[in-house]
Parts: C-alpha cells; structure tokens; sequence
C-alpha cells in the first residue's frame, strides 16, 4: 500500500471478535451455540507521519474498535499494530511499554465523561506528565500545565476549577491539553466533535489543526460525519461492517468515489448546500454484524452486486490512487460517479 | 477571571451554604430536628464520664438500698435518679448514657469495617470482573440469602466458640464488632461494584488505562471517589442497622456482656422488671435506641433522597 | 391562515437562585402543510419551545407570557385533559430517541391500535386495519409480520419509522419533530427525512423540525428560524438563509459548518459559546460574540424585523439599514 519507510503507524490485518453468547446455561438449555460478534475482520492500512488519516463509517462498523486496538485499550484477536517500527503486541514488560505509551494519545467522543468530576482541571492535565515521570518539581508541573491549558485556548487559571464550570467545547479542549501534556506524536481522535454544536466543532477543529502544525502531531481521525472527515483528512478509510471497502486520498475519494457503498455515503450525507432538492434515499439497513451476509458484507445493499459478490469475499487492491475491496470495481461494472445532487 | 484570591475558609463555608445539599437540609424540619436528636446522643454517649450524675460501672458507688426507685415525677422519687434506677440501684439515665456510648462505638466500627470490606471487594469485583466477580458476588447472594442478624448470631457463636472461655468477656465487644461488621459488607459491595461498573468505562478511566496507570490506583484514585456518594447514604442506614443488630444480640444475651451494658443489655435487664411494675428500667433504655435509631435513619433517608439527582 | 401561531412566547424555569429564562419572546407560525425548520445550537431553547406548543413543559418550568393559536384556538392556557386530546388528535410529536417514546412492554401492533381506538371510533378490528396501512405508509417492510413484533425487535430507523406512525394515526394537522433523525446513521437520516417530506406532502401535514443540523434543515424545510439564548434572531426561507443570511450569528454559523464543496485549510469560527440561561448579556444577547457589535447593542435589545419579506432579523444593525433605506 503506502511506502512504509514514511509510515509511523501500520496496521497489519488486525481483527477483534467479542463473545456475545448466553451464559453457557442458558445455551444448553435453549440448545444454542457459541455466537462471536466480528467488530473488525481483517483491516489493514498505514498512517504516514504527519497526516491525518479517517476512519469513516456507520454505527457498528467496527471503526471505534481499530481506534482501541492501535491505542491498546483493547487487545486484538488478530494481526498486530506496529508503531514507528515496533509490533507493539511482542512488547510484555511494562517498562518497554511505557515509552511508546508516551507518544501515544487519544482524544474521546464525550467530554462529559472524559474528565474524572472529582479532579481539578490541573490533576487532570497533569495525569500523563505525573505518570510518566516528566515533571521533576511542583513548580515545574505546574508551569507546564499553564502552558497546555495556553496551548489549548483557556487561561491558566482555569486549572484550579473542577470540569463540571466547563462547557463541552472548553472540556474538550481541557481533553486535547490531557492528550498533547506528554508531548506524544500521534493522536487517536475517536469522534471528537460529535458531541459538540456546530460553531464549537469548528474551534475545536481549527484548534486541532494548530496543534498538529504546531507539535507536528499525526492524527487516527474516527468520524461518522463525512464533511467533517472531508476537511481534516489526507486520507480517509471507509468501513463497513468490521471491513476495510475503500483507502484513498481525500479529494479522491470525495471527487471519485469507487466503492459502492462510498457512493452511498456520499449520496445521503445532508448538505447545506442541497436546499429543497428532492433526491432518491438509499433503501436498507446495515445487517447484524452476529450473522453477516456471505461474501461481500455489502451485497444486499448493493445496486451493482454480482453473483460472486455473494460468495466471494472481495480482497482490497489497487485501483488507481485508491485501494478497493470490490468485485463490481474489479470487473468494471460501475459507471463514474456523479453526486445525484452535485451542490449549487 | 482573576478573582482576588479570598481566604479558603471563607470559600469553603460560602460553597457550603451554596450547595444544593445545604439548601435542601435547612428546607426540612424533620432532617435538621433528626440531626440534633442524633447530635445530641452522640454528644451525650462521648461526654457520659463528664455529665452522667453515676459512674454505673464504679461498684462501689451502687448500693442496693437505692434499688427500684422510680423516675424523678412518681411517688417515692429520689432527685438523684431523674429517670429512677435498677434493681441493683444503678441510676437509669447514667446507664443509659454509658450504654449507648457502647451501642455507638460498636455501630460506627462494624459499619467501618463493612465499610471497608465492601467497598474493596466491590472495587475489585467490578474493575476486575470474570471470575473473580462471580466470586465475590455470588458468596454475597448467598449471605444475603440468609438474613442479617442470623449471619451476625452464627459468627457471633463461632468465634466466641473458637475462644478460650477466660478471654470471651474481655473481647466480647470486638467479636461483636466482626460479626455485624462481616454480616454487613454486601450492601456496600453491590453498590460499588454497580458504580465501578459504570464508571471503568467511561473516557476518563480509559484515559488513565492508555498512559498505564496501575489498576490499583485507577481503583483508588479515579474510581473511589465518584463511589463515595452512595457509600455514604448506605453507611448511614446501615449505622441505625448495626446498632439495632447489637442490642438485639445483646438482648439475646450473645452480645456484650452484663458487666458492661450496651442498651441492649439494659433492655434485656429491665425486661425481668417490666411486668413487676417497674417499667422504667428498660422502656427507658427503649426508648433511646428507638429514638437514637429513628433520627439515624431519618438522616440516612435524606440523605439518599439529596444525593440522588433523579428524586429531586 | 396560519396554522399555529405563536405570539411572544416566554417560557420560564424558576430555580432557587433565579428564575431562568428558556424562551424569550418568541413569535412564529406556521402554515398548513409547511415545513418549518427551528435551528439552533444547544441550550438555544428550540426543544422548549417545541415543549410549550405540545403543552409539555415540566413544572416548575411555566409558560410566563404570550399565546399559542392552533387552527385559531388559543391553545396555552386550555386545561390538562384538553390539552391532551390535542397532543394526540391534532398535533403528533416524534423526539429524539425512539426507544423513550415506545413502550417496550406492548408490541407495536398493540400501542398503535390503542392510540388508534383513543383517538376515533373505530371498531378493533378495524383499527388493526388502519395500524398496518400506517406501518406500510411509514415504509416497513412486510408490516403484516412485523405488527406483532416489539420495539426492541426493530432496528433505531425502524422504531424511529413506528414513532411516527404512532405521530400520525390520528392525521394530525401538525407534527412536532424533535431532533427526529440526530440518533440514526446518515444512509438512514435520509430515509426517514425523505418520509417526513412525503407525509408533508400526500397528507398536507405541516412540520415543525426542530433540530441542530443544517443539513437537515436544508433539504427537509421551507422557512427556517434561527435560535439564540432562548431569542429568535432571523427567519427566512430556507434558500435565503443558507445563501445569504442576514444576522451575524447565521452567518457565522453557516460558515462555521464542513461542507463538502470547499477545500480551505480553516473553518470560520464564531469565538466563545452560547451564553448559559442565567448569564445571558443585556442588550443583544449575541453582542460579546459579535464581530460588528457596537455600544448600541451592548445596551439595547434588537426586535425581530422584517427586512425583505417573509425574511425577518433581530440585529440593530439591519434597523440603520431601513432606517436609512
């Protein structure tokens, strides 16, 4: 895929399956067996230092598990991630974690629950340069969080309130102040702003374009929100069911859509701009990730789905600037794309 | 906002009477005349060397000559016995004092060390979850399949049982104390291991977890403190239950010993006396468990109500 | 004739403190078979005022001032069970989060026939009837099979597709929709959008869609009202305001949106957040957040205007220009 001397993050076909069976009495009284919910199936992409690659998809996509998985909040049932050369999954000793651990963050969908409400804000941004040991004296924590909370827009005074005087938008940015303390490299991002009113999205999203300029941060971008995901992003991954259907640049991937269900995406998404236009809306759902369709995940939604694309499960390739995991785009079968609603 | 620095007690006592907590206690009669009834009795059993007239313990100072006298308002009074006395000529009121400071002492410790018992298992059980929670929470449905004071009687006898007989009176009190103590701790598990469940998995928990912070200090110092709200109203009701649990054992003459009487005990021993016409000796020592209970409770009842923003 | 009309609607929640206003002189209307769009951020007072239209505004929060006409009746001040009868006969509402405004006890068959038989006289038999036309009018597949089912049996669009049916079976003339597609996926959004409108148009049902995206209000409404700190502060059709909105805190919130169609590096940002309900600034309520704010608006409290009709804005700033003009 990408040239890997340039990636600081690469994940090789990472999957995590949780059990969602009964209690086993349960089971053997209803007589029934073992069920395993596949959150990610064999996703694999890289992360190139210094951009901002999105992860996009529904509910349920699996998107927000990779996130955990690449942070190691959760442990993977298979394939591994590899951080600036390291497979973190052979690391066992605490002590060898620590330093990865350190460049290493994340930034979380809910800024109510983000934030312990018994902690003043300045225990909470010095949580990570306490655990890592890099303040030696009081005086010295207490200059560097200061200059985090200026870092992030707020006044260093802030740091001696509790998180329930903030508003969402100010305890995301308390959040990022947490996130970035350390001094980490790269910044998982689950749904960010998701949880924020339009013109606060905005400041946190131009805050976190500073900070990655200005720290030279990468960022792992979950979003469901395709415009938001359009202006942070260089690239962009699109999920579906716990697989990867498409990786491709951002203005490809908005301008030239391969995937049928991108198309999808792009086709619902409600625009400013597509006042009073009437337009199609895309029938179905997304099925049960317990019991998915066979071959393609996509197939039952798909206006282009072929007899193979009910058996066989397609591979990602190269098409073009893009990878793609699609049969239809590997016959040819699809006509160019054009939004059914092109703006303006 | 620079704000002047002001003095922090000034601050404290300001947040104090901002709080909603402060707003809804001065708001109701009930729970402030319960805190002083409880304040009261509280002062009263701390203070019994200084205000009680008798020292009831001091032999010496007892003489059966002033045996069933009556309260201070009946024929045949003694201004000495405001509330008459027993029938070995103890003062009611000062064995009264003296034995609810036993009966306060003994609820505030065993409600300590449940307390303590169930707040780390339940921390343990809903951080570590798997096995080690169905453990734990399976041993506690089993003791709360049984009733409390049945629990508190069976451990009672055991390790009384597993003493030798010479030291049975002398730690009497601390048996007492492990047994309602260890018959208790379920309530408070349960609670934790519901809040902990909650709380490991919200952001901030994570946010400890990504830059490894130990699960133990993730216990203590994220998880604990938001478990404390709960813990508190549950320690409260509980207290008014630990203290009707020790002077129901003291009544069935597996508690304290005689020689140091609990209210419990002094119920027990007005209890020969009731029907031969000298109710005082333990509707008196009744009455104060009942009242010192009821404001307990009445707090405890407020409290979770305060503490609980659905209810409000 | 307007539909529903509200006439400087203040709605108020006394707290131990102060009393907090929610909505502050609110006027709108809506006409038969309109789609009124009520956009704000959170904290605007939308969701209030949706509130007080239906009659359910939770004690001790009051309707302080100013009336609600439906179809010519004033409505506000109507007791409980009057007020009941038109929640459901004539005004349906669908809120948020489908799963609160179903009981998971009933199938949906059972609490749509029984809405049914509350609100007209049909027979039972006839009402099963009518429930399984609305569930396919609201786009369930093979209603038949799934009329017996419970809500937890349906996926978030499908229960938020019987929500509406309930919304509907008495053919109210009005709905109140409630941040109606905010808990759903984008692919089903557009689903339940596009229903919407078709219910509006086959039905002649107007809508009052209450919600924070743009989007939504783009492709679903009419006119839409922009809301602040509890004020009105522009309303206009839907194309004017997303085109060229007149009040600074539109244009700032339109600007402050991702589209699709641009590239720029930054977003325009609006600094600062929406002022809580208990330290909303005198004057302009928008004034400390307003890049073209003057003494003036410090002071003053700009009314709701009509500049270029039906397009209305509450900013001093358009009063020099027809003053002037």
């Amino acid at each position: 895929m990408a040239d890997t001397t340039e990636a600081l993050v690469e994940i090789r076909d990472l999957a995590k399956t949780f059990d969602v069976s009964k209690p086993w009495l349960a089971r053997l009284l209803e007589g029934i067996p073992v069920q395993a919910l596949k959150a990610v199936d064999g996703v694999a992409f890289s992360i190139r230092r210094g951009e901002t690659f999105s992860l996009v998809g529904e509910s349920g996509c699996g998107k927000s598990s990779v996130a955990r998985m690449v942070v190691g909040l959760d442990r993977p049932t298979r394939g591994s991630v590899v951080f600036d050369g390291t497979n973190l999954a052979a690391l066992r000793r605490r002590a060898d974690i620590a330093p990865l651990r350190r460049r290493m963050q994340m930034i979380f969908q809910d800024p109510y629950a983000s934030l312990n409400p018994r902690w003043r804000v300045t225990d909470v941004v010095a949580e990570p340069l306490d655990a890592f040991g890099l303040v030696g004296s009081r005086s010295e924590r207490t200059e560097k969080v200061a200059d985090m909370l200026q870092q992030v827009g707020l006044s260093p005074d802030d740091g001696r309130k509790y998180p329930h005087e903030f508003s969402g938008g100010q305890r995301q940015r308390i959040s990022i102040a947490r996130a970035l303390a350390a001094n980490p490299d790269f910044v998982v991002c689950d749904e960010p702003t998701s949880a924020l009113d339009v013109s606060v999205q905005a400041q946190i999203l131009n805050l976190m374009k500073d900070l990655q300029q200005r720290f030279g941060l990468t960022y792992l971008f979950i979003s469901h929100d395709l415009s938001v995901v359009n202006h942070v992003s260089s690239r962009i991954g699109v999920m579906y069911l716990g697989r990867l259907c498409e990786v491709a640049a951002a203005s490809d991937l908005f301008r030239h859509p391969q995937h049928p269900y991108s198309r999808l995406l792009l086709d619902t998404i409600p625009d400013v701009a597509m006042a009073g236009r009437a337009r199609a809306p895309v029938p179905g759902e997304v099925p049960d990730p317990i019991d998915p369709p066979p071959g393609c995940a996509f197939h039952p939604r798909c206006p282009f789905a072929g007899e193979r694309c009910l058996q066989e499960r397609p591979e990602p390739a190269q098409y073009g600037h893009s990878t793609v995991a699609c049969h239809a785009v590997e016959e040819r079968r699809i006509p160019p794309f054009s939004r059914s609603n092109p703006g303006r | 906002m620079t704000a002047p620095m002001t003095d922090p007690p000034r601050k404290a006592r300001r947040r104090l009477l901002d709080s909603d907590l402060w707003f809804s206690f001065s708001r109701s009669p009930t729970v402030v005349a319960a805190t002083a009834v409880a304040a009261i009795m509280l002062l009263g059993a701390l203070l019994a060397p200084l205000i009680a007239p008798q020292d009831p313990f001091d032999l010496s100072s007892l003489s059966i000559l002033d045996a069933h006298v009556p309260p201070a308002w009946m024929i045949g009074h003694d201004h000495s016995f405001l509330l008459g006395s027993d029938d070995q000529g103890r003062d009611v009121l000062s064995a009264i004092l003296y034995g609810s400071r036993i009966s306060i002492g003994v609820g505030f410790a065993s409600v300590a060390l449940a307390l303590v018992l169930g707040v780390s298992l339940g921390l343990l059980a809903g951080y570590a979850g798997g096995r080690l929670d169905a453990w734990i929470m399976r041993t506690a449905e089993i003791q709360l399949s049984f009733p409390t004071i049945l629990i508190a009687l069976l451990l009672n006898g055991v390790l009384r049982s597993a003493l030798p007989a010479h030291m049975q009176d002398q730690l009497a009190v601390p048996v007492l104390i492990l047994a309602i103590g260890i018959s208790g701790w379920v309530q408070y598990a349960r609670t934790v291991r519901g809040t902990t469940l909650v709380e490991k998995n919200k952001e901030y928990v994570q946010a400890a977890r990504l830059i490894g912070i130990h699960p133990v200090m993730i216990m203590l110092k994220h998880i604990l403190p938001n478990t404390m709200g709960p813990v508190l109203v549950i320690a409260t009701i509980h207290l008014a239950v630990a203290i009707i649990t020790e002077a129901t054992l003291s009544f069935l003459g597996v508690g304290v010993p005689p020689t140091e009487p609990s209210l419990g005990t002094l119920i027990r021993i007005g209890n020969d006396f009731l029907f031969s016409g000298e109710w005082w000796i333990t509707i008196f020592p009744g009455a104060a468990l009942a009242i010192l209970v009821l404001a307990v409770n009445l707090l405890g009842d407020w409290l979770r109500d305060a503490l609980n923003p659905k209810l409000r | 004739m307007a539909l529903l009309k509200v006439d400087r609607l203040r709605v108020e929640f006394p707290t131990r403190h102060r009393t907090l206003v929610a909505v502050d002189d609110v006027s709108l209307s809506i006409d038969a078979g309109e789609v009124l769009g009520v956009v704000g951020e959170s904290g605007a007072g939308k969701s209030v005022t949706g509130a007080a239209i239906i009659g359910l505004i939770e004690p001790p929060g009051r309707i302080a001032g100013g009336e609600i006409c439906f179809a010519g009746r004033r409505i506000d001040c109507l007791p409980d069970d009057a007020k009941r009868r038109i929640r459901g006969r004539e005004i349906g509402s669908v809120f948020q989060d489908p799963l609160t405004s179903l009981n998971p006890l009933f199938t949906v068959g059972q609490q749509l026939v029984e809405t049914i038989l509350t609100h007209s006289d049909r027979s039972a038999a006839d009402a099963r009837r009518h429930a399984l036309r609305l569930l396919g009018d609201v786009g369930i597949p093979a209603p038949a099979q799934r009329i017996d089912a419970y809500p937890h049996e349906f996926s978030g669009g499908m229960r938020q597709r019987v929500v509406i049916a309930l919304a509907i079976c008495a053919t109210p003339r009005l709905i109140i929709a409630d941040e109606p597609t905010t808990a759903l996926d984008v692919s089903i959004q557009s689903q339940i959008i596009a229903l919407l409108k078709r219910l509006c148009r086959e039905h002649g049902t107007a809508i009052m869609l209450i919600t924070h995206d743009m989007g939504v209000i783009a492709e679903t409404a009419d006119r839409v009202a922009v809301m602040y700190a509890g004020r009105i502060v522009e309303v206009g059709r839907v194309r004017q305001i997303l085109r060229s909105p007149n009040h600074p805190y539109t244009r700032g919130l339109m600007e402050s949106i991702p589209r699709l169609d641009s590239d720029s590096a930054r977003l325009a940002q609006i600094d600062g957040t929406m002022p809580r309900l208990h330290e909303i600034p005198v004057g302009c309520a928008f004034h400390p957040r307003c890049p073209d704010a003057s003494d003036r608006c410090r002071e003053n409290r700009p009314a709701l205007r009509m500049v270029d009709d039906p397009a209305a804005v509450a900013c001093l700033l358009f009063d020099d220009g027809r003053a002037d003009g």
